[in-house]
């Protein structure tokens, strides 16, 4: 166990190395730079204005000693100083929104896994009725509707129209608190659910109609044990098993999806941090980002093998 | 153990849809009273995150609030006048400007402002180690002189009829809180975000990462204490969020996009504010290139876009067209050729430029940094007015980077951007046009990025930002607008009208929709809540 889990955390460090060198080659090859991103198109800078600021930033060094100069300060732990945020420093800045990004994403994922689960369990034991073809549409509909239009969506009616939810963020300025954090998280973490739970749901159903028609299903049903102790303590179990998997990987798509969400609600998690990065051409901050992701994707992968093989006993990891 | 059934389940999803806005509504409501929110980073005037006033290009709307220039333009923009300077006056030959303070201003801190924070201040700003974007047009001061406490004195080296306009966006800092920093150091300081002061009628109080500021009032504010107790600046990623919290009754200002304003416009509970951007957009003729160099290829352009159409459909008519860089104001001439749309006369002006023989139908790229819907209609109505002419436009959205990145880049092909679609300010003093036409401003100096090399504007404008008598220089400056309108460096376009909604309960509210978000003085003192 010791020895996979050292296997596995040296290759998630490689892939981080290369994700950096990357992350870092794309960003360079896109069109124009924090400089370009930063003058102001009425305010004219002075040639010399711009020099000092360019070698103020390190950016008129070459390439590849600004990528060895961030490698060797991100292994200290430092990675630097956002350009378009006010030159706070990056590490700062992620730790504020990382902890939106996953309450965000922890909470649509739980939603959207678990109502999955419940729906996919209640499509498969009615399968081929009214409800089971509602939740085929409805699933349908949840995939294909992307998550900023719904987001807008809901916006618009529970926010702009009906006053029930608030218009976005994370907080009430003077108010603050769990309670207040929660009221904010509802109208966010339900869209993204909804744009997840399509995947939860038919592989639920799926499992679940399979483990249904199995040989020990049948003996329990013959034993004379309830439907609802049959479905819940034997099929379940082994229907659960796809389901964790895709959990597992459902976890990069949810930051994608995050990005759109955060940005539609204004929640200042790391998905909206990383747009106004991008556009703002702030390298040390779309680095330390992408470090950070990825790093929390490589850790989710590790975490879902040892829970797959928690509750899959025939599974061994070696 | 008893069975689901189907009743059950929908049953129990009846009773939770059902408690959901019971649960919703029991949630907390808005904390602080006599608290005005608003999003006043919303917009093109906005700068959100950005806390350093020697850095900032916008966002003057909010730092406006607790940090004060030495002079203000008044809500109409019309008029340069008194800030933490109650008066100034300008020596004869333009080589000095003595400005005296006020005796009541005093830092949040108590501590009295005075002609050493000037002094201090402007070196800050002509300083490039601080990240000042400043320092350009801060150049002509030689020396800054403070004979005593309540007045300090600007030297020129140069007469520069500019300079005010420059000084409205100058915030005053304390050199007692400063001073004792590295001028390398103050762009990374956390000063900015974490414990600045200011004169202005609000004081800081604390900054949420990513969400919004919050200001409380300075009762020792030389004008008076303010109303409201406090401010909240919220942050928003685009203009139909804040919109959304404005109708939620979440804050009670926001910029808003054209279309809400007709929208809010027969709204009982709302105020709709609107004024002129002061952004002259323009179709740019890339001068690096041949194409443009016949000034008939030029005119053509101008016939063959119906700007009347463009601003009465698309714009809903909330846009002066522009026949020159200026719209309104004294550097405006009387009579200019206003270029009505006219096909034909634009296909014969093409047919004598020899157009078949320069370009033909090979498709042109038309770059622009404005990634909305509503210039993706223009662009595509230019297209199509202009593919009837027999000049094909490919037009492409891209980001302000990327856009900066290919019309700044020293070692960019000029056929990259032969025509642009941008904005340029052009006001309130129309000394700001040097920087997009005078030769000398070409990048990375200026911001003369279509590259126009016309002499006799290069003289007009010069002149008439050394001359410092004012009926004098603006006649110059109507010069300098008619070569405008008759050499066309760039196709002239229109002027758009900006807007701003603040709710009815709002008292005594000043904004208007000046070029980075300010300049002019709120009066915010005299804010006030209904009720």
């Amino acid at each position: 166990m010791l020895r996979y889990l050292l296997r596995r955390t040296a290759a998630a460090a490689l892939m981080l190395v290369l994700l950096s060198m990357v992350t870092f080659a794309l960003l360079r090859a896109a069109p124009g730079d924090p400089i370009a991103a930063y003058v102001s198109p009425t305010i004219p800078m002075s040639a010399r204005a711009i020099a000092a600021l360019r070698h103020r930033l390190g950016l008129d060094l070459p390439l590849a000693e600004q990528y060895l100069l961030w490698a060797w300060h991100a292994l200290n732990g430092n990675l630097g100083r956002s350009i378009g945020h006010g030159e706070i420093p990056v590490a700062m800045l992620i730790a504020d929104r990382i902890g939106p990004t996953v309450l965000l994403m922890g909470t649509g994922i739980l939603l959207s896994t678990g109502f999955g689960v419940v729906l996919g369990i209640v499509a498969a034991v009615w399968r081929g009725g009214t409800l089971d073809a509602l939740l085929a549409g409805l699933g349908a509909l949840a995939l294909a509707s992307p998550a900023f239009l719904t987001g807008l969506l809901a916006l618009f009616l529970f926010a702009a129209r009906w006053h029930l939810l608030p218009a976005g963020g994370l907080i009430t300025p003077g108010g603050g608190g769990w309670a207040d954090v929660a009221w904010h998280l509802v109208l966010p973490a339900s869209v993204l659910a909804a744009a997840q739970i399509a995947m939860p749901l038919r592989y639920m159903r799926a499992a679940m109609i399979e483990s249904l028609g199995t040989q020990y299903v049948r003996t329990a049903r013959a034993k004379g044990l309830s439907p609802a102790r049959v479905v819940l303590l034997h099929a379940l179990r082994n229907a659960l098993l796809p389901v964790v998997t895709l959990t597992g990987a459902t976890i990069g798509t949810a930051i994608g999806g995050a990005v759109f969400v955060e940005s539609v609600f204004d929640w200042p998690g790391m998905g909206s941090l990383l747009v106004s990065a991008v556009s703002a051409r702030d390298y040390p901050l779309v680095m330390g980002i992408a470090l950070v992701v990825g790093a929390f994707v490589l850790a989710a992968n590790l975490v879902t093998d040892l829970v797959y093989a928690a509750v899959d006993p025939r599974i061994r990891i070696a | 153990m008893t069975s689901i059934t189907r009743r059950d389940s929908l049953r129990l999803a009846s009773a939770s849809a059902l408690a959901a806005p019971m649960i919703l509504r029991a949630a907390p409501a808005l904390a602080a009273t006599n608290v005005l929110s608003g999003g006043f980073d919303v917009g093109p005037g906005g700068l959100p995150g950005k806390f350093n006033p020697l850095a900032a290009t916008a966002g003057f709307t909010w730092l406006n609030l607790y940090y004060e220039p030495l002079v203000f333009y008044d809500p109409t923009l019309s008029h340069i006048g008194a800030g933490l300077a109650l008066s100034f006056e300008a020596a004869a030959d333009g080589l000095s400007y003595t400005f005296h303070l006020d005796p009541k201003a005093k830092w949040h801190d108590g501590t009295p402002f005075t002609s050493a924070d000037v002094a201090f201040t402007i070196a800050l700003a002509k300083d490039d180690k601080t990240g000042s974007i400043f320092s350009a047009s801060l150049a002509p001061i030689s020396a800054v002189e403070a004979p005593d406490a309540g007045k300090a004195v600007l030297k020129l080296a140069k007469p520069d009829t500019s300079l005010l306009d420059v000084l409205t966006k100058i915030m005053m800092l304390p050199k007692h809180a400063l001073g004792s920093m590295a001028p390398a150091s103050l762009a990374e300081s956390a000063w900015w975000h974490t414990k600045p002061i200011g004169t202005g009628p609000f004081m800081f109080k604390s900054y949420t990462e990513g969400q919004f500021v919050q200001l409380s009032a300075f009762a020792g504010y030389r004008r008076g204490a303010p109303k409201l107790a406090g401010l909240v600046n919220r942050y928003f990623k685009s203009t139909a969020d804040a919109v959304a919290a404005l109708k939620a009754g979440e804050i009670q200002f926001t910029y808003i996009e054209p279309n809400d304003a007709k929208l809010f416009g027969t709204s009982a509970h709302d105020r709709v504010i609107a004024g002129a951007s002061y952004v002259v957009n323009y179709v740019g003729f890339n001068h690096m290139i041949p194409l443009w160099k016949d000034l008939r290829v030029r005119q053509a352009v101008m016939h063959a876009i119906d700007r009347q159409a463009i601003v009465t459909s698309l714009l809903g008519g909330a846009a002066t067209l522009a026949d020159c860089a200026y719209t309104t104001g004294p550097a405006l001439p009387a009579h200019l050729d206003a270029y009505p749309h006219d096909p034909a006369k634009a296909k014969q002006l093409l047919a004598a430029a020899g157009w078949d023989r320069i370009n033909g139908a090979k498709p042109l790229p038309m770059i622009t940094y404005y990634g909305d819907p509503l210039v993706g209609n223009i662009l595509a109505a230019m297209q199509s007015m202009l593919g009837q002419v027999g000049i094909h436009i490919a037009p492409r959205q891209l980001d302000v980077a990327t856009y900066n990145g290919l019309v700044r880049g020293a070692h960019t092909n000029p056929m990259d951007f032969p025509l642009t679609y941008a904005g340029a300010q052009d006001g309130p003093d129309p000394g700001v046009m040097a920087t997009f036409f005078e030769t000398n401003q070409a990048p990375p100096v200026g911001a003369n990025v279509m590259r126009v090399a016309i002499p006799a504007l290069d003289k007009q404008l010069t002149a008439a930002a050394a001359e410092v008598n004012d009926a004098r220089r603006m006649a110059l400056y109507r010069q300098a607008a008619t070569t405008m309108n008759r050499e066309l460096p760039w196709g002239f376009m229109w002027v758009a009208r900006r807007y701003g909604v603040v709710a009815d309960t709002v008292e005594n509210f000043v904004w208007t929709p000046a070029p980075g978000g300010g300049g002019y003085d709120p009066s915010a003192q005299l804010w006030a809540l209904k009720g």
